[in-house]
């Protein structure tokens, strides 16, 4: 560049800017940004991908019987609701739900990454911290099981019935599969219960894991929510 | 330009012929439980076999099947041979599979794969004359080949459309830059396949757009470029008259359908839901309906990069070298060529987002023939992948004439490359393909610059890093398909008209309960029927009008008009329901029949001394009569306007009945009476179209066989 004048530089800048295929890709994005209306297309590309009321039912009733390929396309939905609902209080709903289906497709780890996703979107919600219980209890992991179902004792009712019965997911979800406010409750009631009890039993096979004979802890596989 | 450049002479020919070769194995291999019958065929392909099996099975007993008597109870079959393009000869490749052994639907699977090579070769030959460069000209093929069109084929039908747009570039590329009577006759008969096939809309859309956009980028060479077409015109005035004209002969069957369904008999419910009320014509499609569709560049983009081992075959996908060389080759000098094809592909793909970009609302509101097509996605497999194709193919030609050893080329093209594997990590893209793809890429564009003279060995490279990964992802794809059931038709016996045994008549009229309708299986909306059978089931019980319609003939001894329009419709069921002996006909004429008879019809049964089917077939049916007394015969399937009645060949009015079916009264005695729909101009016309086009093709091959030079 040394030795060249404005012009010169100014002609090089042109040349190796705006006369490559550099310069249609910078045009494609700016078309793109300005003439497209993404949100139309996020919705659109939801509604391709939205499940259908069986599969819905299926996978709330028996998700361990589901066959692969179901879960699968419903793990893509709900991926891909919570990707485009980043910045949405909704969002860890569907998150939750991805978390579910990755749990029985068999990815734990993943499961576990959506489900604390969704938690830390919304702390307030009892069914995360019971679901990340039941997964860690499932795999013997009792320490952080125990942490879990602390923290899903702690929060209060409400909170959570608040959280079912206003977020749009959990909303089509209860109108598909006909669920109402009182199926809500007593599943609240009857998870809090629960968990209660999976505290003292994480709580006293962290202390003395000699007790998982005694408690006959192989037999139990919990349920996911 | 009054010539076309030479295309470089290299002694590659016999590499480019194996590695080409071998695609087609690799590529069949691939796809072979589709092509063979292990996997279902999915989407539209399914039905689309049943259309053109219906069709070949009819028209090889010299049948042109206008009505399909399997379809709703009877339809107009017009509008599943507009979809298929039924006059296109390569159909008749089937029936030749099938005479040689295989089953009708292996043959169609064949036929599918080779139609779609077909289209390969015209979009390598359409390269050869854009690059005049084998080595580019068969890569740009080869991505095409490895793309998810390979997919598509045995998912959708638009490889109908495919092939036919590829080779009609290619002929009008090649009659622009030489011109003479094979590629003329070429353009041309690609045009009348395209016209007569599905909806030749999306072409149009496309081809507008195309020339459009050339126009403008080459509107100071056009004169210049057009001049050896417009001497070689000038010239065989008489050859190019008759290729307009065959043109225009094209086009009949389509207007003829449109003719068709401005009269509204036939109707696509769920395709015109949507469009305006003031718009009688039954083919137009609702802007909303178009707007439930579109490109979705999402999805895309998810299947492409991340969840290629989810893909389905109707996914969009893209060999990864693709974007590799698009990337590396960013830097490369624009052209004329690079500026067209970049601006048709994002033309069309704005168009395809639909409601997204605001374009194609614009075009469906002053363009009339945007009202006649809905799934715009379909330009994103028609015109946005091929021309992307093409694009990195001028990439790929530009970057083979330079080989610039200029240290920032260099250095770009490895972090060109290094990006991509982080890319994919980060992406967690799955399958070590990707990464060979990624090292041969690079590997052949090293080779290239450092040593020019290695072209074989560049050429393998290059050939590995455009196979590998879609032989790998594609090779998949039958895994996500359940083996294939016997694929059972309605087709599947040779029509006849099996009248019911006395005991089985009977049983029909004697079910005076109703079954419940709770678990009775109530069909879902018919895509396509006729308007009366779509009224039928809006306001009939479907257990009803199903039990009815069971028995093909009913003699009734009474008639009762009730005029076109004050239909009771409660009146209707209860009679039908009851096989009531009266006749219910929908017109203004009176035509008064008032015996007093049995309390029921009768349903004419098989060994029926006073009925006899004399010939059949799913356009007509001949039958001997020997009534008594005065009867009103129905036929129970679909009325329709172009059904016609001749009893001992004088034309008798034939009356909508009951709704939807067809009655015609028999005077007593012995009579012959033909039923036939439409009119028999329209199959001459028909057997005509068939021989001209597979007139036309011969020609063209003889004219290829012939020509000194058509590449």
């Amino acid at each position: 560049m040394v030795g060249l004048s404005l012009k010169e530089i100014r002609l090089r800048f042109f040349d190796l800017f705006f006369k490559r295929i550099f310069f249609l890709v910078v045009i494609v994005f700016v078309v793109f940004y300005i003439t497209v209306d993404r949100h139309l297309l996020k919705v659109k590309t939801l509604n391709f991908l939205m499940p259908d009321a069986q599969n819905m039912k299926e996978l709330n009733e028996h998700p361990e019987e589901m066959e692969r390929q179901k879960l699968t396309s419903l793990l893509i939905y709900y991926k891909k609701v919570c990707e485009f609902e980043a910045n949405d209080p909704e969002q860890p709903a569907p998150c939750s739900f991805a978390a579910y289906a990755y749990y029985y497709l068999g990815k734990t780890k993943k499961a576990v990454q959506y489900y604390e996703k969704a938690a830390k979107s919304n702390p307030y919600f009892f069914w995360f911290r019971y679901n990340l219980g039941a997964i860690y209890f499932n795999e013997a992991r009792y320490d952080k099981a125990a942490e879990q179902f602390q923290q899903a004792l702690t929060i209060p009712p409400p909170n959570s019935m608040y959280f079912l019965t206003l977020t749009k997911t959990y909303k089509d979800l209860a109108s598909l599969l006909k669920l109402n406010t009182d199926m809500f409750i007593d599943n609240l009631y009857d998870g809090y219960a629960q968990a209660k009890k999976l505290f003292v039993i994480s709580t006293l096979l962290k202390n003395d894991p000699g007790m998982k004979t005694q408690l006959d802890v192989q037999k139990i596989k919990l349920r996911l929510y | 330009m009054p010539k076309a450049p030479k295309v470089t002479k290299e002694n590659l020919l016999p590499t480019l012929s194996l590695l080409a070769l071998l695609s087609l194995f690799l590529w069949s291999y691939t796809f072979r439980y589709f092509l063979f019958g292990s996997a279902a065929l999915e989407g539209d392909a399914y039905p689309y076999l049943g259309h053109i099996r219906f069709y070949l099975e009819n028209i090889v007993q010299g049948v042109y099947p206008l009505w399909n008597p399997f379809s709703e109870n009877g339809n107009v079959n017009e509008f599943f041979l507009r979809r298929i393009g039924e006059f296109n000869p390569f159909y008749f490749f089937i029936v030749l599979l099938n005479k040689s052994g295989f089953t009708f639907a292996i043959a169609h699977r064949l036929f599918l794969g080779a139609y779609f090579l077909l289209g390969v070769a015209g979009f390598y030959l359409l390269g050869l004359r854009i690059f005049r460069d084998r080595t580019v000209a068969l890569t740009a093929a080869l991505l095409l080949l490895f793309s998810s069109w390979g997919g598509k084929v045995f998912e959708s039908f638009i490889v109908l459309e495919l092939v036919p747009f590829l080779w009609f570039a290619y002929f009008v590329t090649a009659f622009v830059q030489t011109p003479s009577r094979l590629f003329l006759l070429g353009a041309t008969f690609s045009l009348m396949i395209i016209n007569i096939t599905y909806i030749p809309f999306y072409f149009y859309t496309i081809f507008f757009i195309f020339v459009f956009v050339f126009l403008i980028i080459y509107r100071s060479q056009i004169f210049e470029m057009m001049r050896p077409a417009q001497n070689f015109i000038a010239k065989d005035k008489i050859f190019t008259g008759i290729c307009c004209v065959l043109l225009v002969c094209s086009l009949v069957p389509g207007f003829l359908w449109y003719k068709a369904a401005r009269q509204g008999e036939g109707l696509s419910a769920p395709r015109h839901v949507g469009a305006q009320s003031s718009d009688t014509n039954t083919a137009t499609v609702g802007i909303s309906k178009i707007n439930e569709g579109g490109i979705l560049p999402y999805y895309i983009i998810d299947r492409q990069f991340v969840n290629l081992d989810k893909l389905r075959l109707d996914d969009f996908y893209l060999p990864f070298f693709i974007f590799l060389m698009f990337i590396a080759g960013l830097w490369t000098p624009l052209n004329r060529k690079f500026v067209l094809f970049f601006t048709f592909g994002l033309a069309m793909f704005l168009i395809g987002l639909a409601d997204a970009s605001g374009i194609h609302a614009a075009l469906y509101k002053y363009i009339p023939f945007f009202k006649y097509f809905r799934n715009l996605q379909f330009f994103l497999w028609l015109a946005v992948l091929p021309v992307s194709i093409l694009f990195v193919a001028g990439q790929i030609h530009s970057f083979l004439q330079q080989r610039s050893k200029n240290l920032w080329t260099i250095g770009w093209i490895i972090t060109a490359h290094a990006a991509a594997v982080l890319f994919c990590l980060l992406l967690g893209t799955k399958g070590f393909s990707t990464y060979l793809v990624i090292l041969f890429s690079l590997a052949w564009m090293l080779l290239m610059i450092f040593s020019g003279k290695n072209k074989k060995l560049g050429l393998w490279l290059l050939w590995a890093a455009v196979v590998i990964q879609p032989f790998d992802v594609l090779g998949h794809l039958a895994e996500h398909y359940p083996p294939v059931a016997a694929e059972r038709f309605p087709y599947d016996n040779t029509y006849a008209l099996s009248l019911p045994t006395p005991k089985e008549a009977e049983k029909i009229l004697s079910l005076q309960k109703l079954p419940s309708i709770d678990g009775m299986y109530i069909p879902a909306q018919p895509y396509f029927a006729i308007s009366w059978y779509y009224e039928a089931l809006g306001q009939i019980e479907y257990p009803i009008l199903h039990r009815f319609i069971s028995a093909p003939f009913l003699l009734y001894d009474s008639v009762r008009s009730t005029g076109k329009d004050k239909i009771d419709y409660a009146l209707l069921s209860k009679s039908m329901a009851g096989f009531k002996n009266v006749a219910f006909i929908h017109t203004d004429r009176p035509l008064v029949m008032d015996a007093q008879g049995s309390p029921q019809a009768k349903i004419i049964t098989a060994g029926d001394p006073t009925f006899e089917i004399l010939k059949l077939n799913v356009n007509s049916l001949t039958v001997k009569t020997s009534f008594p007394t005065d009867q009103f015969l129905v036929w129970s399937q679909n009325y329709h306007s172009q059904w016609r009645a001749y009893i001992d060949d004088k034309q008798k009015p034939l009356f909508r009945t009951n709704i939807l079916t067809r009655g015609l009264h028999v005077p007593p005695g012995q009579h012959i009476i033909r039923f036939e729909f439409e009119q028999t101009r329209r199959y001459i016309l028909a057997y005509f179209f068939i021989a001209l086009y597979a007139a036309i093709l011969g020609n063209i091959l003889w004219l290829a066989y012939h020509s000194k030079k058509y590449v």
